[in-house]
């Protein structure tokens, strides 16, 4: 039986910011191989490079050294155009404050997704479909502002999920929310990776989230120090 | 990014925005409206000062002044020999690149006046001192319609001695000293517009006359007067005796010399002959030089004074410089203004891609490109400096017709009034909604490179 292809294949992965005079690395020679259907956290103390290790693999941040192979696609090399194609297909991003437009209903904040896919049509079905997944189909009208915390990261997750991306990257999807709302969250990206088995990278420094994942990375100083759990 | 995406992002940031964008697009649409307003007016400016009162696709030409005649003798006319260019000069002009036609003319060399209207308005007015000059029957037949503009002596009628021998509205031409004449129709006269305008909008309400137009031409058959030769107020020609002739109004002709009455060149050289004397007869007084485009009359003027010719009337070339001049400068406002509205529509968008910024940063991380970026705020600025210079072009017709109407109301009629003060071409019209927009854009161009610049990683971190 052949290799299933890796959802993620960094290798030799390095992000200098300049920082004065000097170069500081925010990632350093980092590599990593991430199958499908992952369920990863990423750990480490604030500054170590998560979100940037977030971004790079998101193909938003495009200044890094190394390789990077979305379910084997090769990001050197494409444009700007194949990139965002790549983004809007595969990825689906929560960020930590949410990122809700808040000129627009819920629905339309998740089906936001399909201004930059080649055709709108069908978007406000699949928007319907993915409120109904976080429980918030009852909200659709309101405006994200009308919203608890926790309401609005699981109106982010719908977003994440709307064009139903084969990877979900989040950055800290319970940093700005309380033990309880955060809760709620996190065992929606549980229930998410049971039923739907996507590949999910969370970047957290909360334990019990991080508990919660099938494998654990810790990033000191944009290198991984320690890489445990189940690699399936 | 899809078309629908495109609208969308746009409307909102329309409406979300309206009252900045709003703001920001009020200079363009100024600027627009004052630039419109300004070459509307200076385009018929121009029309009506060089189409119609000082013609700039002509220059007429005459010998370079010996001593001054001075106003007097002009007026009379006798003392001045008024022949002087040749006919090889008349052929020379006709050969300079960009000359279309070249008309020569022949003043008269004497002294005349004319009485007429009897028909017209019951008693007889008129002028003890009239100009009058002859030119090429050619260049006036396409301006006379129903009347034969020739010499009436290419087609002479009977013998006679006196005006009562002749029949038909005929009268006897008998020359000074000749023992008897033939019967000649009334000599075809044709006045220019500019002394129709004088006369309708100058005299006529004056003196209760009715408008002369070519309508009251055709109808009345001609307005007949009658040329009082060799004599005036101001004295007497050098020869011959005074007399009458009759003539006859047929047309309004652009050709015609301004201020007088035009007739054939055959007829005047007679009558040079006989109350000046042959050297009257043989050259002409002046000659009219059409060219295709006015910058082709430096050049006419330029071979013409190596004849020895000077133009006539520098008022076309004044007024057009003159014209130019103020609308340059009416222009400049305009084009402030608009670079003033740039630099607001420029701080206007470096304030909104800013504000923006997160969401640029989301909308990347939702798949948007650097580009789809770009065109988002390029459109809202196409849409801002298009209705500011739309708007522009619609206020500026609207001040337009105010004016027309303050001017139709409560001006008084004057020579060469026209029924509008401006003129709206489409291209001109377009050129300046265009031009408007075009320095929305301008100011712009500096957020949009921004949005397109914005580094979402960076703008997606929380603070
Ligand atoms: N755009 C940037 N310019 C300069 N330095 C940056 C930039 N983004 C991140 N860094 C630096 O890179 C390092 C890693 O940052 P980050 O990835 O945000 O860490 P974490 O998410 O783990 O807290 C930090 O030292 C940070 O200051
Ligand atoms: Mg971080």
């Amino acid at each position: 039986m052949a290799m299933e292809v890796l959802a993620y294949q960094l290798q030799g992965l390095r992000r200098c910011y300049e920082e004065g005079p000097t170069r500081r690395a925010a990632l350093d020679d980092l590599s990593l191989a991430i199958p499908q259907r992952s369920f990863m956290a990423v750990v480490g103390p604030s500054g170590s490079g998560k979100s940037t290790l977030l971004s790079v693999m998101g193909a938003l941040d495009r200044g890094y050294e190394g390789k990077i192979e979305i379910l084997g696609r090769d990001l050197r090399g494409m444009n700007e155009r194949e990139l965002g194609r790549l983004r809007n297909d595969f990825i689906g991003f929560v960020f930590q404050s949410f990122h809700l437009l808040p000129h627009l209903s819920v629905l339309e904040n998740v089906a936001s997704p399909a201004l930059f896919a080649p055709s709108c049509r069908g978007a406000e079905e699949a928007a319907r479909k993915a409120l109904d997944r976080v429980g918030l189909l009852d909200r659709a009208n309101d405006r994200p502002q009308h919203l608890s915390g926790g309401q609005r990261q699981r109106v982010a997750l719908a977003r994440a999920l709307v064009r139903s991306p084969p990877i979900l990257l989040c950055d800290e999807p319970t940093g700005n929310l309380d033990s309880r709302t955060g809760h709620e969250v996190i065992d929606l990206l549980e229930r998410l990776h049971a039923e739907e088995s996507r590949t999910i990278i969370v970047v957290t420094h909360e334990e019990r989230l991080a508990q919660r994942a099938r494998r654990r990375v810790e990033l000191v100083d944009g290198k991984v120090v320690n890489d445990t759990g189940e690699v399936p | 990014m899809n078309g629908a995406g495109l609208l969308r992002l746009v409307s909102w940031e329309l409406k979300r925005s309206r009252g900045a964008l709003a703001t920001a697009s009020f200079g363009i649409l100024a600027g627009t409206a004052a630039l419109t307003f300004f070459l509307a007016l200076g385009l018929q400016a121009r029309a009506v000062l060089l189409g119609q009162v000082f013609p700039l696709d002509r220059v007429e030409l005459e010998p370079a002044a010996r001593p001054e005649p001075g106003l007097l003798t002009l007026l009379v006319g006798g003392g001045r020999t008024p022949a002087g260019v040749r006919q090889e000069s008349v052929d020379r002009l006709a050969q300079v690149s960009g000359v279309v036609a070249v008309y020569p003319k022949l003043r008269f060399a004497f002294p005349s006046g004319a009485f007429g209207g009897t028909e017209l308005i019951g008693r007889e007015i008129g002028t003890h001192e009239m100009l009058a000059e002859g030119i090429d029957p050619a260049l006036i037949a396409k301006d006379v319609q129903g009347f034969a503009f020739e010499d009436p002596l290419e087609k002479p009628g009977k013998a006679c001695t006196s005006d009562e021998e002749c029949e038909g509205g005929r009268y006897c031409e008998l020359p000074s000293g000749a023992p008897s004449g033939v019967c000649s129709d009334p000599v075809p006269v044709v006045v220019s517009p500019y002394l129709v305008e004088l006369f309708n909008r100058g005299l006529a309400p004056a003196h209760g006359l009715p408008p002369v137009g070519m309508t009251l031409i055709q109808k009345a058959k001609g307005i007949t007067f009658r040329f009082q030769l060799g004599a005036s107020m101001m004295g007497r020609a050098k020869r011959g005796t005074m007399r009458n002739a009759r003539a006859r109004v047929v047309g309004i002709s652009a050709n015609a010399m301004d201020l007088g009455a035009t007739l054939p060149i055959g007829v005047v050289r007679r009558w040079n002959q006989e109350f000046y004397g042959a050297e009257a007869a043989v050259s002409y007084s002046s000659v009219v030089v059409r060219v295709e485009r006015p910058d082709k009359v430096a050049e006419v003027i330029r071979q013409a004074s190596e004849e020895g010719l000077v133009p006539k009337d520098n008022r076309a070339r004044d007024v057009s410089v003159l014209i130019s001049g103020v609308m340059g400068l009416l222009s400049l406002v305009a084009g402030v203004m608009l670079a003033v509205a740039s630099s607001s529509i420029a701080y206007t968008f470096r304030v909104l891609v800013n504000e923006r910024r997160t969401e640029i940063g989301l909308y990347r991380s939702l798949g948007a490109t650097p580009g789809d970026m770009a065109m988002w705020w390029l459109t809202v600025a196409v849409v801002v400096g298009g209705l500011g210079g739309g708007l522009g072009v619609v206020v500026a017709r609207g001040m337009a017709l105010g004016v027309d109407w303050l001017g139709h109301e409560k001006l008084p009629d004057f020579p060469f009034k026209p029924t509008t003060f401006f003129q709206f071409p489409w291209w001109m019209v377009g050129g300046a909604a265009l031009f408007g927009a075009g320095f929305a854009l301008l100011g712009a161009l500096a957020g949009v490179r921004r949005a397109a610049a914005m580094d979402p990683a960076r703008a997606l971190l929380d603070p």
